[in-house]
């Protein structure tokens, strides 16, 4: 083989220069901004962009609100009251800008790239949704750009630092949201949310307030919560075991109030041991980390962190009672499942389906994993309920920590009027609740899913929930997941975890640790945001 | 005569002709390789020393901030020295117990017994399998409560509870260490001893048979010094891997309980990916570079006392 004009010579050093700027120019290539979609002309029937949005509101709400009018009537009731409260947040800050001009789109198709976690691996929920949001909405195009959950969020940074985010982004949870907003990833929605006045007037009401305020900051919204349910304080209880050893449980008769004391004391009656003398099931396995300990931290009036995220109040006395009573189900009373691997709560749903232990806290999620696991005609068979959780004296307020993951628009989308649309589809009812009827995870953070007739029959249990945490009419407004204003959330919850594991071990007790993990914790929120 | 002359230079010519294309496709094979390594290896080094000069987090304008990275983990990570240390604990206890025990399972299969290739086989699975999956399977096995080595420690010893194992501050770095060996030991570095021991020459093993010595000294004086470059081999490379070592624990624990398998290399990747202090992290790298060289550069001025080369003059 000979190759015409190469055989002047090569030297290593040419060679290795050659490699370099090849390199680099791969290198320049790669991190430049990608070009903006383009533009296709549409098939047929152009369509204004702004004209779908009406259509698509309603309709997915007329699609899911098929229930019975008994539903129909209490999700609008239980709206009512949440309206006035930090819902109305958007609504004042009315001084905010008009969103950005969107390019002339007339009569045809804009391709929206729209980010979220690699989920449905069959595609059998998503895969229609958006099938049916495209027919809708002929004016647009889907192109999801999905992630591994663990790298969403780092991948959308990487993203938006080279100019190459989608059109839409998935907050990978709420406490994301200071990062998200502080480095100009997301824009506020609260001018789309004014312009849409249908919107505004329904859907807007229908949110949780304390998961609005999550995602709502300098007098703006950010985002919107995709999924949400009141905190990782819910107590799933095995009713036939605890009838089976005498446990009583609290009921409608004290309105489902019990206190710490009578938690720790049906926890004892539900641990038993075998007959080789080990525990063979225990009373609780309770649930750790930011998410679990605040739930239990509120009802002793003490948090984590301040309202406005800037100060860590976990020190404090009524936090150092919180926490010991945690610990002393592992220690001192010996009635906590001992800790997996790395200090975490054992994976419940190997535990409790098998009934080695009697009641366990977790968030809303489980309903739908256990209905698989237990029930007539399975390998376990037995009742079980959702409680609210225990409080200091019967009769206070139950603690609360909303929690959710949410959805926002990207600062540099060129397609702001479909991008809107695209949040709201993620916003709405119908996702919320059809996801969580497929089995994907924890339910939409609105009202009208929690008193949906679906939903309810899913998960009757959560009614419980429902009206006794969430419920406007009966509880008070569900309060929002505090965070580092700074954004470095996950930095203060690893310190948190870590010291902690000492207290749940029992090498040290509470008022040994948390003195000084508040030190720890405030010098990380006294850092420059991330 | 004039043709006579001519010809070796033609003949010259031809070959130097023949030299420069051998040459360029040399170059132009190699050209992917190199692509690569300045792309992916060399790029991204001389990006992350420049990171460590900065405060980068994703999303930020890169600004400069001097030597503060350095002086910071220094001085002023609560983590640093922790890392350090647990690092340090890690790759004493794992490096010889992985070497020895790589090196024993090696010379039982040198036997030549009945069978050998089977046990090979066998010995070098858990190395085949994959990291996340295998982390997984011990996880179960050790779990405090439902583990099965603990149900086995109780039917002997009849004590409750058994050892936390990565539930456990004290217990699991131990806990790593055996899902570390039991990976290992039948894995590259044994296969590597294997290679190491089939060329030692058998006339040395008959001189000495000769000689009267026992199955001790041969191994001391023979096998040994034979296989010396193979252990230093695996010694510099074993040393490396143990102080880079990260997905064990990452899976297992992520670092817990309470910092104890927080090791060096995940409090790099924590600070970048969960923290997004990537210049700070970079920094981190940095350090952690400097003393793997330094490290390697000692052994490599230790392995002149006691290895050797066949066919070296000393």
């Amino acid at each position: 083989m000979h190759l015409a004009g190469m055989n002047k010579r090569v030297s290593r050093r040419s060679l290795l220069g050659g490699s370099l700027v090849l390199a680099g120019g791969a290198i320049i290539a790669a991190c430049s901004p990608a070009a903006p979609p383009t533009n296709t002309p549409a098939p047929a029937k152009p369509a204004e962009p702004t004209k779908p949005a009406a259509a698509a509101t309603t309709a997915p709400a007329a699609a899911a609100t098929t229930a019975p009018a008994a539903a129909a009537t209490t999700a609008p009731a239980a709206a009512t009251k949440p309206a006035a409260a930090p819902t109305t947040a958007p609504a004042a800050g009315a001084t905010t800008a008009a969103p950005a001009a969107a390019p002339q789109t007339s009569g045809q198709v804009v391709t929206l790239r729209i980010h979220d976690w690699a989920q449905d691996p069959n595609d059998t929920f998503y895969g229609p949704l958006f099938k049916k949001f495209e027919e809708e909405h002929p004016g647009i195009k889907i192109q999801r750009e999905w992630f591994p959950r663990d790298d969403l969020h780092t991948k959308e940074l990487q993203l938006a630092a080279t100019g190459q985010i989608g059109d839409t982004v998935r907050y990978n949870v709420a406490v994301n949201g200071p990062e998200l907003r502080n480095k100009g990833v997301v824009q506020p929605l609260t001018p789309f949310i004014q312009k849409d006045t249908k919107w505004a007037q329904n859907d807007q009401k229908q949110f949780f307030p304390g998961n609005i305020a999550n995602y709502t900051a300098q007098g703006q919204q950010w985002g919107y919560p995709v999924v949400g349910h009141p905190g990782c304080l819910q107590y799933y209880i095995n009713t036939d075991m605890a009838a089976k050893v005498g446990a009583k449980l609290p009921d409608a008769s004290s309105n489902w109030h019990w206190t710490f004391d009578q938690a720790m004391d049906i926890f004892a009656k539900g641990t038993q041991k075998g007959a080789d003398g080990r525990v063979a099931v225990y009373g609780n396995s309770p649930c750790l980390g930011n998410e679990g300990v605040v739930g239990v931290l509120r009802a002793f009036g003490a948090n984590v962190y301040s309202d406005d995220g800037t100060k860590c109040l976990i020190g404090s006395d009524e936090a150092i009672q919180g926490i010991q009573w945690i610990a002393d189900q592992f220690n001192k009373n010996k009635v906590a499942l001992p800790l997996d691997a790395g200090g975490k709560q054992t994976d419940v749903l190997t535990v409790f389906p098998t009934s080695k232990i009697m009641t366990f806290v977790s968030t809303s999620s489980q309903p739908g994993n256990l209905h698989r696991l237990i029930g007539e005609g399975k390998q376990n068979n037995f009742k079980w309920m959702i409680l609210p959780p225990p409080t200091v004296k019967a009769g206070d307020k139950f603690p609360t920590q909303i929690s959710s993951d949410g959805y926002g628009m990207s600062k540099q989308t060129k397609y702001p009027d479909q991008a809107w649309e695209v949040v709201k589809l993620y916003a709405s009812k119908e996702h919320g609740l059809n996801r969580n009827l497929a089995g994907l995870g924890s339910p939409g953070s609105r009202y009208d899913v929690w008193t949906d007739d679906k939903f309810r029959q899913n998960a009757p249990e959560l009614t419980l929930i429902y009206d006794t945490l969430l419920n406007p009419d009966k509880a008070p407004p569900a309060l929002p997941w505090n965070n580092p204003a700074n954004g470095r959330y996950f930095e203060a919850d690893t310190a948190m975890n870590n010291a902690l594991v000492d207290v749940w071990l029992g090498n040290k007790t509470a008022k040994e640790v948390l003195p000084e993990l508040q030190k720890t914790m405030q010098a990380i929120m006294d850092k420059p945001p991330v | 005569m004039a043709q006579a002359v001519a010809r070796p230079a033609a003949a010259s010519r031809r070959r130097s002709g023949l030299a420069r294309q051998e040459a360029t496709f040399g170059y132009l094979f190699l050209l992917p390789w190199l692509i690569g390594l300045t792309v992916f290896v060399i790029g991204p080094m001389i990006g992350a020393f420049v990171l460590s000069f900065t405060p980068y987090s994703l999303g930020r304008p890169l600004t400069f901030n001097g030597g503060a990275n350095f002086v910071r983990a220094f001085t002023a990570d609560p983590q640093f020295y922790n890392a350090v240390g647990r690092t340090l604990n890690w790759a004493v206890i794992y490096v010889p117990l992985s070497i020895v025990g790589a090196l024993l399972t090696a010379m039982l299969l040198n036997q030549g017994l009945k069978g050998t290739n089977i046990f090979r086989t066998i010995f070098f699975m858990p190395h085949l399998v994959p990291i996340v999956a295998s982390v997984y399977i011990w996880t179960y096995l050790l779990n405090p409560k439902y583990g099965l080595v603990n149900e086995i420690l109780f039917r002997i010893t009849h004590v409750d509870p058994g050892p936390g194992w990565f539930a456990s501050k004290d217990w699991a770095l131990p806990g790593l260490i055996i899902l570390g060996l039991w990976a290992a030991i039948g894995g590259n570095q044994m296969l590597i001893f294997l290679a190491g021991l089939q060329g030692v020459p058998k006339d040395l093993y008959e001189v000495a048979d000769l000689d009267g010595a026992n199955g001790w000294q041969k191994f001391r004086n023979i096998t040994l010094p034979m296989i010396s470059p193979t252990v230093f081999f695996n010694l510099v490379l074993g040393i490396i891997a143990a102080l880079q070592t990260f997905s064990n624990a990452f899976v297992a624990t992520n670092g817990g309980p309470a910092y104890a398998t927080w090791f060096y290399s995940l409090h790099i990747y924590a600070s970048a990916f969960q923290f997004g202090e990537y210049g700070y992290a970079a920094a981190l790298a940095v350090i952690f570079f400097l003393v793997l060289v330094v490290l390697t550069t000692i052994q490599f001025q230790l392995q002149k006392r006691w290895v050797y080369y066949g066919g070296e003059v000393k």
